[in-house]
């Protein structure tokens, strides 16, 4: 009788050892899964300034740039440039996107008006969609800021901005 | 084995879950790249809508709308949730001549089971107008997403 108490305490102990290692392994699988979704710091850039960009009228490069992992099947990326005033007056600019080289282009809003009044800052948000058929391919893509002033030679200067993006999965 | 097996096919299960939940169906992004002109006064639809399905329990989604535009007078920009009257709250443009430029104006919206989410497909559209006096507004590049809440 004692023997077979002890037996089925040990066999009801393995099933309990059994259970709780596979528990772990699912545990530790949704971890890994949830760290694969958190932002990487290569999809977001934060530059602190002022950062002055001069040069021709629309569109050239800002040489800031993020990249992005698209998986097999190419996904469409959210971006958001947000930048938090340009302190130059009377000056219209144009912001935009190079994707993986390709030409300038808008993949949403990108007017800053001129300002009237010099030394004033006003924070603007602009949010780009860019989709699969705007050039992202399998693999890591990079978006660059890019744009340029509406109508002829001048300078903007942001005091500061961040560029982000995030996979649709 | 069997159980240890089992573990990781639910494991399996639950990756495949959690990817298919960060997935953004086409009808919850638009894009528009063409100017469009809306005129009257506030409120009606400025004919831009995007979709989202909603779980069995109901949470809050995430809409942002980005834009350039450029109007005639001060307005209201809000947004309709399935065909329920606009939104607004305190979502003010301002005028913004025709002088070959555009203003920019960005607003996010998060809108809670309450304010008429359904369980399923749910319709999200743009909507509002030009203040005392009506005119028009002009829409250049724009875009519209959302997102359900996590």
């Amino acid at each position: 009788m004692s023997n077979y108490y002890k037996e089925c305490k040990v066999s009801r102990l393995t099933i309990v050892r059994k259970h709780a290692i596979s528990l772990a392994v699912l545990g530790l699988v949704i971890g890994i899964a949830s760290s694969a979704l958190a932002i990487p710091p290569e999809q977001v850039l934060h530059v602190d300034g002022p950062i002055a960009i001069a040069g021709d009228p629309c569109c050239f490069s800002f040489n800031e740039t993020i990249s992005m992992t698209e998986p097999a099947k190419p996904v469409a990326i959210v971006v958001t440039f947000e930048e938090s005033g340009e302190s130059d007056g009377a000056v219209a600019y144009l912001v935009g996107l190079i994707v993986n080289n390709r030409a300038c282009k808008f993949f949403g809003s990108g007017f800053i008006p001129g300002i009237i009044e010099t030394d004033t800052f006003q924070p603007r948000t602009f949010q780009w969609i860019v989709f699969p058929d705007d050039g992202l391919r399998k693999g890591r893509n990079t978006l660059t800021l890019c744009g340029g002033s509406a109508f002829f030679p001048a300078t903007v200067t942001f005091r500061s901005f961040t560029l982000g993006a995030r996979l649709s999965n | 084995m069997k159980t240890f097996v089992i573990g990781i096919a639910l494991a399996c299960v639950a990756m495949g879950i959690a990817t298919n939940a960060y997935a953004v169906p086409p009808n919850e992004v638009l894009r528009i790249e063409t100017n469009q002109t809306f005129t009257g006064a506030c409120c009606s639809s400025l004919g831009e809508t995007v979709t989202i399905t909603e779980p069995k329990m109901v949470v809050p989604v995430t809409v942002t709308f980005s834009t350039d535009y450029r109007a005639s007078g001060n307005g209201l920009i809000g947004i309709s949730v399935n065909g329920h009257p606009c939104a607004t709250e305190q979502n003010f443009f301002t005028f913004a001549p025709a002088d070959g430029t555009f203003r920019s104006l960005n607003y996010e919206w998060v809108v809670a089971p309450a304010d008429g989410l359904v369980r399923g497909n749910n319709t999200i559209a743009v909507c509002g107008g030009l203040g005392f006096g009506g005119g028009s507004i002009t829409f250049g590049f724009n875009t519209l997403a959302v997102r359900i809440s996590k």
